[in-house]
C-alpha cells in the first residue's frame, strides 16, 4: 500500500508541476531528448541534430529509467525513443510518458523497419509516430511536434 | 482435374493405426474359424468337445469386438486390456477342454507380448505381460492333466489337425505382427533420419548464404564508407566544398542503402516481431505487406505465445504460402491458428477460380521438416475441380517442445538389423544353460536315464548357440540364423520324442527362429528358416499328439514333470518377450532419439538465427544507421563553413566505420568460415586454430583433401572445432591439440588428439559440445567415439562417407 500510495502522489506531483515545466508558452528551439541504449547512435544522432539551430538535444540517454528521470526535472519538447532496448523497450515507455506528459511529443524511432517491427502503416493522427532511423531529419520532427502541438 | 492424396508428416499417426488393423485383422480371422468349426461339426464330426471350443471362442470374438469399439473411440489402454483378457481367458479354457492345445495357447499369447510392447508404456505395460505370463504358466501346468476327457470322444486326426493349423496361422501371426511393427518404426526411423541430414544441409547452406550475402553487401558499404571519408578529408583540405559536400551526401545515401540490405538479411535470419510479439503480429505484418494489390487474406491468429521454433515453424508455412500467391489478386487464403491442449493447431487454406494462373502454393521438404523437427504433424492436400483449385495445410505443433539436451548419439547401424536375434542368443544360451543344470540335477536325483539324453541335447544347444553368437559377432548374421534354426530343430524333436508332455513348449520353441531372424539376410535363409521351423514345429507336435517314442520317462516321477514344464514354459514366454521387446524399444528408442536430435539441430539454428539477427541489429545496423547520420552532419558541416567542427566529425565517422567493420567480421567468421566456404577444408580448420587460445597442429597425412566439400566438409570442420573447445575446455592451459583430417576410400578419417590430463570421472559427462558433434554427424550417417585412455588425453575419432559412395 505505502509503494501504491508514494507512486501515486509522484505521478500526481508530476501532473500539477507539468504546467510549469513543459509548454509554458511558444519556443523558439525545440528541446529535444535521445533515448537509445546505442552510444554510437546517440553520438551521431546528437551531432547531428545538434546541427540545426531549431533544435537544441537537451540531454543523450541510455534507458527509459534514465529518460523518465531527465524528464523529472528538465523541460523537453520532444522525445526520440529507440524501439528495441534491453531493459523496457520505446513502446512500453511511450504509452507511460503519453500519460503522464500529455504535451510532449513522442517520436519512436528504430533501425528495423514496420514490418520488421510489425507496427502499422504510418497513421498521421496517432498520439505517437514511428520513424526509422535512417530517415530521421531534423523536420520530420519539427513536423510533428507542430501537428502534436496544434 | 482430381484430387491429390493428402501427404502426411509427422509421428501420431502410426502406432495408432497400426493396434486397430491389428484388431481387426483378428476379429476377421476369429470369425472365419468360426464358421469352418460349425461346418466340420455339422457336416463332419459331430463331437460336443468340438462344440464346447466353439463356444469358448465366442468369449474371445465378443472380447475382440469390444476392444475394437473401445479402440475406435481411442481408449487404447482399455481396448488392450479387454482383448488380451480376452486371449489369456480363450486359452487357458481351452487348455482344460484340450490339453494338446496349450502349445498354440502359449504362442497366442507370446504373440501379444510380441505386440503389446510398441503400443503401451510402462508400468501398464509390465502388468499386461505379468498377466500374459502367468496365464501361459497356468496353460503349461493345467495341460499336465485331462480335466474333462471330452477331447478323447474326437477321432485323432481332428485333434492334430486343428492344433497343426492353429499354431502355424498363430506362428505367422506373430512374425507378420512383430515385422509390421519393426517396419513401420525403421521407416518413421528412416523418414527422421533423412529430414534430420536435411535440416543439417540446410542450416549449413543458409550460413553459407549469409556469409556471403554480409561479404558481398554490409561488408563492401562498409569499406567504401572508409575510402569515402578519405576522399571527403581531401576534397575539404584542398577547399573544393561542393566536392566534399557531395561525396558526403553521397555516402550517408550509400550507408542507408546498406542499412536497407542488412535489414532485410535480418528479417530474413528471423523476424524480430515474431521474437518479441510473437505469431499473431507477425503474420498480420506479413498479410500486411502481402495484401497490397495482392490476394485476399483472412487471418485469425491466437495472440498465446508458444516456443519459438514451433512459432517459425508455423511461420514459416505461412510465409511460404502467402509468397506463393502474392502475385494472384483473385486468390483468396485464410489462415487460421489456435490453441488447442497441449498444441496449437493450424489451417491453412488458400483456393482460386480455374485458370487464374496461380498455382497451388509448393511448400518445400526443408519447410514440412521445420513442423516435424518440433513434434509437429502436418498433412498437405490439394484438388482442382471445373469450380477451382483449393489447396489446405493443417495440423499441430507442440506449445511446449521440452527437454531434448540429452546427448545420446542417434544413428542407424547394422547392429539394429540383428538387435533381436543378439539378445535371444544371449538369452538362450543362459535358458539353455540353467535347464541343463537342473535336468542335470533331476537325473542326479531319480537315476532317469532319459534325462541324462536331455541334458546332452541342451548340450549340443549351449554349444550351438555359442557358435552362432560368435557368428553374429564376425558380422555372419545368416549363419547364426542358420545354426539357431538348426539347434531349435534338433531340440524340439528329440526332447518331445523323448518326453511328449513338453510338446507345448518345443512347438513353440522351433517357430522362434523365424522371429528372430533379422531382416538383412539372404533370401534363401529366410525361406530355409520358414520352411524348416514350420516343418519341425508340425511334427513336433504331431509327436506328442501321438505320445513319442517309449525311451522309458514314465518312470520319472510326476513332480519332476509337474515342476519342470510351467517353469519351461515360462521361461519360453520370457525369452520370446525379451528379445522381440529388446528390438522394438531399441527401435522405438532410436526414432525417439532421431525426433530429439532432429528438434535440436532445428531449435539450435533457430537460436542461432535469433542471436545473429540481435548481433547484427546492435553492431552493424546501429553502425550504419550512425554512419548515415554523421555523413549527413559532415554535408552540413561543409556546406554552413565550420572547418573547426569537421575534423571531430570526420574522426568520429572514421572510428565508426571501423568499430562497425570489426563488428561484422567477428560475426561472419562465426557464421561461417571464408576458406570452408571456398572449399578449402584444412585452411578453415588452421584459421580456427590461429583463433583459439590453444596449440593446434593441423595436417591431412593421408594426402590432398581438396575434394572433400560441401556438407561433409562443414560436418568435419564444426565436429573438428567442437572437440578442440572440448580439449582447451578440459585440456587445461598449455595442453597442445593434434588435428588430423584424410581420406580413406570413400571414407572422412578425422581425429582431434590431445595430451591434457584427459576426462576424469567426475568430468566425463557429455555437454552441449558432444551433441552438437552427435547431431551433425548422426545427420551425414557418419560414427564418432570420443575415448580418453588412463595416463593420456582425450581423442575424438570421426568418420564420414562420402555421398555417392557405398556407404551411402
Amino acid at each position: 500500500m505505502l509503494v501504491v500510495t508514494i507512486t501515486g502522489t509522484v505521478v500526481l506531483a508530476r501532473l500539477f508541476s507539468r504546467s510549469d515545466d513543459c509548454h509554458s508558452g511558444p519556443v523558439s528551439t525545440l528541446r529535444v531528448l535521445v533515448v537509445d541504449d546505442s552510444p554510437a547512435f546517440r553520438a551521431a544522432v546528437s551531432s547531428f541534430l545538434g546541427l540545426d539551430d531549431r533544435l537544441d538535444i537537451v540531454d543523450a540517454v541510455e534507458s527509459a529509467a534514465a529518460a523518465f528521470d531527465v524528464l523529472s526535472h528538465r523541460r523537453v519538447d520532444l522525445v526520440l525513443l529507440d524501439v528495441t532496448m534491453p531493459e523496457r523497450s520505446g513502446t512500453s515507455a511511450a504509452v507511460e510518458m503519453a500519460a503522464t506528459y500529455p504535451k510532449l511529443t513522442i517520436v519512436l524511432c528504430s533501425t528495423m523497419s514496420r514490418t520488421d517491427l510489425g507496427i502499422p502503416a504510418h497513421d498521421d493522427s496517432r498520439r505517437v509516430i514511428f520513424i526509422p532511423k535512417d530517415e530521421l531529419v531534423p523536420d520530420a520532427l519539427i513536423e510533428q511536434w507542430e501537428r502534436h502541438l496544434h | 482435374m482430381g484430387t491429390t492424396p493428402p501427404l502426411i508428416t509427422g509421428s501420431e499417426q502410426a502406432p495408432l493405426t497400426a493396434l486397430g488393423r491389428d484388431i481387426r485383422s483378428n476379429l476377421l480371422a476369429d470369425l472365419v474359424v468360426q464358421a469352418a468349426t460349425i461346418l466340420v461339426y455339422v457336416f463332419v464330426v459331430r463331437s460336443s468337445w468340438l462344440l464346447v471350443l466353439w463356444l469358448i471362442r465366442w468369449i474371445v470374438i465378443a472380447a475382440i469386438a469390444v476392444a475394437s469399439r473401445f479402440e475406435g473411440k481411442g481408449h487404447r489402454q482399455s481396448a488392450l486390456w479387454i482383448l488380451i483378457s480376452g486371449h489369456c481367458w480363450g486359452v487357458v479354457a481351452t487348455a482344460i477342454v484340450l490339453p494338446e492345445f496349450a502349445p498354440v495357447g502359449v504362442l497366442v499369447l507370446i504373440g501379444d507380448i510380441a505386440l503389446l510392447v510398441p503400443h503401451a508404456s510402462g508400468r501398464r505395460t509390465r502388468r499386461l505381460i505379468g498377466l500374459l505370463v502367468g496365464s501361459a504358466t497356468a496353460t503349461g501346468a493345467l495341460s499336465l492333466q485331462s480335466w474333462t476327457g471330452l477331447a478323447d470322444e474326437a477321432p485323432r486326426w481332428l485333434l492334430v489337425g486343428f492344433i497343426a493349423g492353429h499354431l502355424i496361422a498363430t506362428g505367422f501371426a506373430i512374425i507378420t505382427s512383430v515385422r509390421a511393427a519393426e517396419d513401420l518404426l525403421r521407416s518413421q526411423a528412416f523418414r527422421l533420419a533423412a529430414a534430420r541430414s536435411r535440416a543439417a544441409s540446410a542450416s549449413d547452406q543458409a550460413s553459407l548464404e549469409l556469409r556471403l550475402r554480409l561479404d558481398a553487401g554490409p561488408a563492401r558499404v562498409l569499406d567504401e564508407l572508409g575510402l569515402a571519408i578519405d576522399d571527403i578529408e581531401t576534397a575539404a583540405e584542398q577547399g573544393n566544398t561542393v566536392e566534399a559536400r557531395r561525396l558526403a551526401d553521397t555516402a550517408a545515401d550509400r550507408a542507408q542503402q546498406g542499412l536497407r540490405e542488412l535489414r532485410e538479411i535480418s528479417h530474413g535470419l528471423f523476424p524480430d516481431v515474431l521474437a518479441t510479439g510473437g505469431l499473431r503480429p507477425a503474420v498480420q505484418a506479413l498479410v500486411g505487406t502481402t495484401s497490397a494489390g495482392g490476394p485476399s487474406v483472412r487471418a485469425d491468429v491466437t495472440s498465446q505465445r508458444v516456443h519459438r521454433s514451433s512459432e517459425n515453424a508455423v511461420y514459416g508455412l505461412v510465409g511460404c504460402v502467402l509468397t506463393a500467391v502474392q502475385a494472384y489478386p483473385n486468390t483468396a487464403v485464410d489462415i487460421v491458428v489456435t490453441p488447442a491442449g497441449s498444441r496449437l493447431r493450424f489451417a491453412l487454406l488458400a483456393s482460386g477460380p480455374p485458370g487464374a494462373g496461380a498455382a497451388s502454393p509448393e511448400v518445400g521438404s526443408v519447410t514440412l521438416d521445420r513442423v516435424e523437427a518440433v513434434g509437429g504433424l502436418v498433412t498437405v492436400d490439394e484438388a482442382t475441380t471445373p469450380e477451382g483449385w483449393s489447396w489446405r495445410a493443417s495440423g499441430s505443433v507442440p506449445i511446449d517442445i521440452g527437454s531434448v539436451t540429452e546427448t545420446v548419439a542417434a544413428g542407424f547401424g547394422p547392429d539394429d538389423e540383428t538387435v533381436t536375434l543378439a539378445v535371444f542368443l544371449r538369452f538362450s544360451a543362459w535358458f539353455a544353460g540353467i535347464g541343463g543344470v537342473v535336468v542335470a540335477i533331476a537325473y542326479a536325483l531319480t537315476g532317469v536315464v532319459v534325462l541324462l539324453v536331455i541334458v546332452g541335447v541342451l548340450v549340443v544347444v549351449v554349444a550351438c548357440v555359442v557358435l552362432a553368437r560368435y557368428a553374429l559377432g564376425t558380422d555372419r548374421p545368416g549363419l547364426a540364423a542358420a545354426l539357431l534354426s538348426a539347434e531349435s530343430s534338433i531340440a524340439a524333436l528329440s526332447v518331445t520324442a523323448l518326453v511328449p508332455e513338453f510338446a507345448p513348449v518345443t512347438a513353440v520353441i522351433s517357430v522362434l527362429p523365424m522371429v528372430v531372424t533379422p531382416p538383412g539376410v539372404s533370401r534363401r535363409v529366410v525361406q530355409l528358416t520358414v520352411v524348416g521351423q514350420t516343418l519341425t514345429a508340425l511334427c513336433s507336435t504331431v509327436l506328442g499328439v501321438l505320445g513319442g517314442i517309449d525311451a522309458g520317462f514314465e518312470t520319472a516321477p510326476g513332480w519332476l514333470v509337474a515342476a519342470v514344464l510351467p517353469l519351461a514354459t515360462g521361461g519360453v514366454a520370457a525369452l520370446v518377450g525379451a528379445s522381440t521387446s529388446a528390438s522394438l524399444t531399441r527401435l522405438n528408442d532410436l526414432v525417439a532419439a532421431t525426433q530429439r536430435s532432429l528438434t535440436r539441430l532445428v531449435t539450435g539454428a533457430d537460436d542461432e538465427r535469433r542471436r545473429i539477427e540481435r548481433d547484427l541489429h546492435d553492431g552493424a545496423q546501429q553502425g550504419l544507421v550512425a554512419l548515415s547520420l554523421q555523413c549527413r552532419a559532415i554535408a552540413i558541416v561543409i556546406a554552413k563553413g565550420l572547418p573547426d567542427r569537421l575534423a571531430p566529425l570526420l574522426a568520429g565517422a572514421r572510428q565508426q566505420v571501423a568499430t562497425a567493420r570489426s563488428d561484422l567480421d567477428q560475426l561472419s567468421r562465426g557464421v561461417f568460415p571464408r576458406r570452408l566456404a571456398s572449399g578449402d577444408l584444412l585452411g578453415a580448420l588452421t584459421d580456427a586454430a590461429a583463433g583459439g587460445p590453444v596449440a593446434v597442429h593441423v595436417s591431412a597425412t593421408g594426402g590432398p583433401i581438396d575434394d572433400i566439400h560441401g556438407d561433409v566438409a562443414a560436418g568435419v570442420y564444426f565436429a573438428c572445432v567442437e572437440g578442440m573447445q572440448n580439449a582447451a575446455k578440459h585440456g587445461g592451459p598449455g595442453v597442445t591439440v593434434t588435428i588430423d583430417v584424410r581420406r580413406v576410400d570413400d571414407t572422412v578419417i578425422a581425429s582431434v588428439v590431445d595430451d591434457g590430463p584427459g576426462l576424469g570421472r567426475s568430468t566425463a559427462r557429455p555437454g552441449r559440445g558432444l551433441a552438437n558433434i552427435a547431431d551433425r554427424i548422426g545427420a551425414l550417417g557418419g560414427r564418432w567415439t570420443l575415448s580418453s585412455p588412463p595416463g593420456s588425453g582425450v581423442r575424438l575419432d570421426i568418420a564420414i562417407p562420402l555421398p555417392g559412395g557405398p556407404g551411402t
